[in-house]
């Protein structure tokens, strides 16, 4: 049995399929490499995660001149913590620094208890006493502006930090960083945006027939124009409509016909009705069929 | 002497065992290929249709070796009714208790990592109940163990008025950051639910998961569910009571078996003999008790 290529639902952290991105990746350890702060934004499901984990890959730093012994990535998921505090925020973000560094091989006392903005100060000075560069990478960045326990304190905190340190701050969040941290505060303006937006169409192609590849199935070209122009150039709805796809040619025992694309439309749809309701991008195929 | 009559072979309540559970093939395939990749799966479908049962089938080791897919994965069944009354705090603790008592209690794996893990959690001591489950989950990761977290009901969980955003937003990030994979059944659409899909900032728990639809069988389908099961007992019924049966099976597994006991009884009544004419009172009793 074919096992179907397009799986990814949720964030891809095997690089053999993470497509594309070339330029934002360039240009992303480009500007960490020189100490510049990026905030990536983009609406849901456009692959900010996916890049995220793709740049913190040590072949991938190394591809692009960092040196993964002394470099430390540290992909920080500000998911499900809403009700910090500042202090237990500290912890945590050293907890993860900790982590990263032993796996490096250098040792950073992690904290058994929430900590001062002047203790996780401290901590971090001795990792870059060591020579340790670091990079946080904060997921989800704007669930933070919802947490009323940090507060600007926290911001001017992480701009401090990066001014008096070699460290940056690489963000994903769908909206730009003043939208939810108040233009009143500096801490957005340390930061050079990024923009995720649709794959082109020699791009979307790429991402089905690289695939394909990996399955070794084939689809007639009729389809892969289907599908094209199902998923619209977003990622996400190229690999639902890939997957969908296959799974209909394997069903049907022959390669897909255009009779079959009312069904493949309709599954498709479907499936991903709720994400085109929540995708802002107005560009899809989706939302122009919706 | 009296003669000892064969089990009724259909089954009331979910099936538990793979050899009673039938058709889902392609559904089966494609929930276990997700899982595998540790991708979130949704199985949606109406009351009675046999989720339950799919579930449980799915994480049966045998149908994953079977398979070859997510053989070496850990399936941790979380009853939604249990976390329906219980604070945010109180639903991460009691995931966290559950999925370390199943996974020391997992026979495929070795006694030294469920009790090396329960150390970890224990040693860590955290502060908050969830960073509880994310260290259990983080350590689970480290140990080598792939999670999968099986919520069965979880339109029941999404009525619970304690739990809001926050909540579901944390067991996202546990996806994100750990080897977890959630396995989920619901009536409605995952994304139909309020509480778990809010429409508020950051990324809905719902959009990580690939929903697989179950409806009713096929013809096929039901009839080998029929012929199977009496075959196992050993029971011949005459084709016209088998039509009947599947008649009023309606291709739903649970009225399926339904009828199809209620036939059986009535062959045991009747001395292990079933007459055409008999229908009339399988079908009077059917309809008494599904009305």
């Amino acid at each position: 049995m074919i096992e179907n290529p397009f799986f990814h639902r949720g964030p891809i952290r095997d690089p053999a399929y993470f497509y594309n991105r070339k330029r934002e990746v360039k240009w992303t350890l480009e500007m960490l490499g020189k100490g510049q702060c990026v905030s990536i934004t983009g609406p849901r499901k456009i692959g900010k995660t996916s890049l995220l984990f793709y740049v913190s890959r040590p072949e991938v730093m190394q591809q692009h001149g960092f040196d993964p012994a002394r470099h430390l990535f540290v992909y920080f998921n500000c998911e499900g913590l809403g009700s910090l505090k500042l202090e237990e925020f500290y912890a945590l973000i050293l907890e993860q620094v900790a982590d990263r560094a032993s796996q490096q091989g250098y040792h950073l006392a992690s904290p058994e208890r929430p900590i001062s903005y002047l203790e996780f100060e401290r901590v971090l000075r001795k990792a870059f006493d060591q020579e340790l560069k670091l990079a946080l990478l904060l997921d989800e960045f704007e669930l933070l502006g919802q947490n009323r326990g940090l507060g600007t304190e926290f911001l001017s905190g992480l701009r401090a930090l990066a001014t008096k340190f070699d460290s940056a701050y690489l963000t994903a969040s769908q909206r730009q960083i003043a939208a939810f941290t108040g233009h009143h505060s500096p801490f957005f303006n340390i930061f050079r945006p990024l923009k995720l937006g649709l794959f082109d169409e020699l791009e979307s192609r790429e991402l089905i027939e690289e695939s394909l590849t990996k399955a070794r199935a084939i689809f007639p070209p009729e389809a892969v124009n289907g599908i094209l122009e199902l998923g619209g150039g977003h990622p996400f709805f190229l690999q639902v409509a890939g997957y969908w796809a296959l799974e209909l040619q394997t069903t049907k025992g022959a390669p897909l016909e255009s009779k079959d694309f009312h069904i493949l439309a309709q599954t498709v749809r479907g499936q991903v009705e709720s994400q085109y309701l929540l995708n802002i991008s107005g560009q899809c195929w989706i939302q122009r069929n919706f | 002497m009296s003669r000892a009559y064969p089990k009724n072979p259909f089954c009331l309540e979910p099936i538990r065992l793979p050899s009673q559970f039938f058709g889902r093939r392609r559904e089966i395939q494609r929930t276990l290929s997700f899982l595998h990749r540790l991708q979130c799966v949704s199985i949606v479908g109406p009351a009675r249709i046999g989720k339950t049962s799919f579930l449980s089938h799915v994480a049966h080791p045998h149908v994953r070796a079977e398979r070859k897919l997510a053989e070496e994965h850990v399936f941790v069944h979380l009853n939604s009714h249990s976390l329906a009354d219980l604070s945010e705090g109180e639903c991460y603790l009691h995931i966290r208790e559950e999925a370390l008592r199943q996974i020391k209690g997992t026979v495929a794996l070795d006694k030294d990592v469920g009790i090396r893990l329960e150390k970890r959690v224990r040693e860590d001591g955290s502060q908050t109940a969830y960073f509880g489950l994310r260290t259990l989950c983080r350590s689970a990761g480290a140990l080598g163990l792939k999670l999968v977290m099986v919520l069965d009901n979880l339109d029941v969980l999404n009525q619970n008025h304690l739990l809001g955003e926050d909540f579901f937003s944390a067991l996202r990030s546990l996806h994100t950051n750990y080897k977890v994979a959630y396995l989920v059944a619901s009536q409605s659409p995952i994304d139909k639910l309020e509480r778990i899909c809010p429409d508020g900032s950051g990324s809905p728990f719902f959009n990580i998961f690939q929903q697989i639809p179950i409806g009713p069988f096929t013809n096929e389908e039901s009839r080998r569910l029929v012929v199977t099961l009496l075959n196992l007992a050993g029971a011949k019924f005459p084709e016209l009571v088998i039509d009947c049966i599947l008649e009023l099976g309606h291709n739903e597994p649970h009225r399926l078996q339904r009828a199809g006991y209620l036939a059986f009884q009535m062959w045991q009544e009747n001395q292990e003999d079933l007459l055409k004419g008999q229908c009339e009172g399988i079908r009077r009793r059917f309809e008494e008790i599904v009305t």
